[in-house]
């Protein structure tokens, strides 16, 4: 029964997210994209976007896929294969946000594509770009235990002027010794109050 | 596919040019006062829920601003020190009587002076509504106050709280317009809510607790405060013989004058139904079931709703709440109220929208912004003389720009009690309300002097007769509307084109005309080398993982199967089970661990110096002839 306690304790450890590496500091929503700042972006103001229409995911995205798989590594190296917390690892990989991210925006733009820069954007010829910004906190094992997902869609008119800012954000404090990250259900629900507002505020 | 596509943009684009001028349309209409009171209920709930509104409405104020400066503050009456100028843009406009037989509410003490109008000459805009000016801009009437309310339906009735909202703008139809007698009669109600008689028949009951019409009786019923809560909903019978608590109240009530001096004796066309849009399906709403469903979302009752909504809507509203109405009615009962706040967002859903702390506490302030300048204000009469245009008149509390105050203060606390949805609105408006000392008459500036006004009786005959009922939709033109926007708000650009050329080919019901205007000019596009634009740095995560699911879609989407799977119960469960598998295994390699540490055969002890001699395996005397047995101790086991 000990080895048994002992067993769940360690697992429990594990889930309960031990400090692992630091998580990216977030960042302007704009940095490395425009010389501007994200924050006078109007919130949820009706949109018109010209067709076709690209899009493009900040720094901050790339952070958070960046973060994820630093904590893997870091981890994969501390825990033996067997014990590897599979199903934090399935919660937490940015496929999963990738994916829902991307069928919110084929819902509302079939054709949508993806490119690299506003530069891009304007070379290609598009006519509205919507540029995917992520801010993701992670649950501190001894502090908050809060994973909050905050996600911004930022819409550009022909111009590449920013229009409106459309966002969804969800948490989940996660409980102690638990493994219920609930990150892909923060991600979901985050997501759909995106798809919802812009149903009624994008056309 | 590519017609189709720019088909919808353009669908999109006539959309939204039709809300802009949607915006356009209010600013013609903002003289009424009616509509104007509609536009400023409207934009307060809409700040709360719906951003698209605000904007709309934001553009509308900057326009109104460009024409006249004194409009547009008078939408805001938190800001600045200029009176809010509704004194004669009020909903009794149209020249109520004033309870002291003094001039009419449409008599301001001071417009701004940056308007540049006389105050007792009212501007063309401030033309009351009964004036049946035909074209005017005061010529907005309770048909377009209707249009307006069925308009919002079409567009606004899936947000949070709207059905509250639209029982107060019924109530305040209903007071103003009339839409029948019976709408208009008010009763004497016991505090339990039993109807006990019409106002209009005699004195005041012994046991009325408070006074309503029938629909609002119905609403504030149970209530903390019923009396004040009818108040609040327009009813000012309670203002006749009123108990303490409500003397400070009725005076601000004052502000209306009586109904029956309003355009309410003309009465105008009933309401349709509100409607709600519930997993994207319209259900009509009576009107007491908007009541009941109303009071359901503020926390009251519930009971109601059973009894008066439509099966279909109950039925709508029990899956959108995953409560079968028929199976559990206290389950479904008991979650309506947090369904109708959130938007009818399903279970474990975020809301659809909410209350903003800081807007309920802006509203508050508002409203004790608004008492105070009610409180600090005194009316004038005309006199007709140039070097003393008009002398202070001491019914501070009871009409004319005081009395607009007071309509302020009513209606920014109503919003401040609804923004809070389960707090208790009546208290509030009490401690408000609490008698203040009547400020002492200020002096007032010379002003020049204001055109004579007609003479009003006393008994409300003073008002000119209101224009007939202008521009009702037809059932037709309202289904055409309706079709028109709810294909456009769904985004459906073959629809919305169809409904569109359709309400063209109506003639466009009376306002598609208000509404319409030429494509907007296309953004021009930046140019490649815009120094705003950084050549952005590599991004190899994301080219791998979104670029990945970008270039492969079906395949993402079976990863996301995947890792759906991944944190599942069972998956969950296996992790355990290895874990505990893994643990068991430690374990018993540890024991195994243990035992092998254990010191191993022949160096124990028998015992012989604590207990009996043990048995010798060997003969005694008279032996067997066989061979004695061995006694090692491990002979049994084979092991030697």
């Amino acid at each position: 029964m000990i080895t048994r306690l002992r067993a769940l304790g360690a697992v429990a450890l594990l889930l309960a997210g031990c400090t692992g590496p630091p998580p990216p500091k977030p960042v302007d929503a704009f940095q490395g994209l425009l010389n501007m700042s994200s924050a006078n972006v109007p919130t949820d103001a009706p949109v018109t976007m010209g067709r076709p229409v690209a899009f493009m995911t900040s720094d901050n995205v790339e952070n958070y896929i960046g973060g994820i798989k630093d904590a893997n590594e870091y981890w994969g190296k501390r825990i033996p294969a067997s014990l590897t917390n599979t199903v934090v690892m399935a919660d937490i990989d940015p496929t999963y946000f990738s994916a829902q991210m991307l069928a919110v925006l084929r819902k509302h733009y079939p054709n949508i594509e993806r490119v690299h820069d506003f530069r891009e954007a304007v070379q290609k010829g598009m006519k509205g770009v919507i540029l995917v910004d992520l801010k993701m906190k992670w649950m501190e094992p001894y502090g908050d235990r809060t994973n909050r997902m905050h996600v911004d869609f930022y819409f550009f008119d022909a111009g590449m002027n920013p229009v409106s800012k459309i966002g969804g954000e969800d948490e989940w404090k996660v409980p102690f010794a638990s493994m219920e990250g609930h990150v892909q259900k923060i991600t979901d629900s985050a997501l759909q109050q995106i798809d919802s507002k812009m149903t009624t505020l994008v056309h | 596919m590519k017609d189709l596509a720019g088909q919808m943009h353009d669908v999109g684009s006539a959309y939204q040019r039709m809300t802009q001028a949607a915006a356009r349309a209010r600013q013609r209409a903002i003289a009424n006062p009616l509509i104007q009171q509609y536009v400023a209920e409207a934009e307060k709930y809409r700040q709360c829920y719906d951003r698209l509104a605000i904007n709309t409405l934001d553009a509308l104020a900057k326009k109104l601003d460009a024409i006249d400066p004194g409009d547009t503050a008078s939408l805001t009456p938190g800001s600045g020190t200029q009176a809010i100028a509704t004194a004669n843009r009020s909903p009794d406009a149209g020249a109520p009587k004033s309870p002291s037989g003094g001039p009419p509410s449409g008599t301001p003490l001071a417009a701004s002076p940056s308007s540049g109008q006389s105050p007792a000459q009212p501007s063309p805009s401030a033309a009351p509504v009964a004036s049946g000016t035909p074209g005017s801009p005061g010529s907005g009437s309770c048909a377009d106050l209707r249009n307006d309310i069925a308009a919002m339906d079409a567009q606004s009735n899936a947000l949070p709280g709207y059905i509250g909202m639209r029982v107060q703008l019924a109530s305040l139809y209903n007071k103003l317009c009339g839409a029948s007698a019976t709408q208009r009669t008010e009763y004497w109600y016991t505090a339990d809510g039993r109807q006990l008689g019409p106002v209009g028949a005699g004195d005041r009951p012994a046991n009325a607790a408070y006074a309503a019409t029938a629909d609002i009786g119905q609403q504030c019923a149970g209530t903390a405060n019923p009396s004040m809560c009818a108040l609040a909903a327009g009813a000012i019978s309670n203002c006749k013989s009123p108990p303490s608590d409500l003397s400070s109240a009725c005076a601000v009530a004052g502000g209306y004058g009586d109904p029956a001096d309003t355009v309410a004796a003309t009465g105008g066309d009933p309401l349709p139904d509100a409607k709600l849009t519930i997993g994207g399906k319209i259900y009509n709403v009576p009107n007491a079931c908007a009541q009941a469903l109303a009071q359901a979302g503020d926390g009251g009752r519930t009971t109601q709703v059973v009894r008066t909504c439509p099966d279909d809507l109950l039925a709508a509203l029990g899956q959108a709440e995953g409560k079968d109405p028929n199976i559990d009615p206290t389950a479904f009962l008991s979650g309506l109220g947090p369904l109708l706040n959130k938007g009818f967002a399903p279970p474990g859903a975020a809301s659809k929208g909410g209350f903003d702390q800081a807007f309920c506490a802006q509203m508050e302030n508002n409203a004790q912004v608004c008492k105070q300048r009610q409180d600090n204000m005194v009316s004038c009469i005309p006199t007709g003389n140039i070097q003393q245009p008009c002398v202070p008149q001491d019914n501070t509390n009871m009409s004319g720009q005081a009395g607009a105050f007071g309509d302020c203060y009513k209606l920014y606390s109503r919003f401040a009690g609804m923004c809070r949805m389960n707090a208790n609105l009546r208290p509030q408006i009490a401690t408000a309300s609490l008698p203040k000392p009547p400020p002492a008459p200020k002096p007032v500036a010379p002003k020049p002097a204001p055109p004579p006004q007609a003479p009003k009786s006393v008994t409300g005959g003073s008002q000119a007769p209101p224009p007939p009922p202008q521009s009702t939709m037809s059932p037709q033109c309202q289904q055409l509307v309706s079709s028109y926007v709810a294909a456009a708000q769904a985004n459906d650009g073959p629809r919305a084109l169809a409904g569109y050329n359709a309400l063209k080919g109506a003639g466009g019901c009376g306002v598609l005309a208000k509404v319409d205007r030429p494509m907007p000019q296309a953004q021009p596009a930046a140019p490649a080398d815009d120094p705003r634009f950084i050549s952005r740095g590599a991004t190899p995560l994301s080219d791998q993982v979104v670029g990945g699911c970008n270039d492969s879609p079906a395949e993402c989407q079976r990863r996301v199967q995947q890792l759906r799977a991944g944190v599942s119960p069972e998956a969950q469960a296996a992790l355990f089970m290895n874990a505990v598998s893994i643990g068991l295994q430690l374990g018993a390699t540890v024991a195994n661990g243990m035992a092998g540490a254990m010191p191993q055969g022949g160096g124990g002890t028998n015992m012989n110096s604590i207990g009996n001699r043990p048995v010798q395996h060997t003969y005694g005397q008279g032996a067997p002839t066989r061979p004695a047995p061995r006694n090692g101790p491990s002979d049994i086991t084979g092991t030697k």
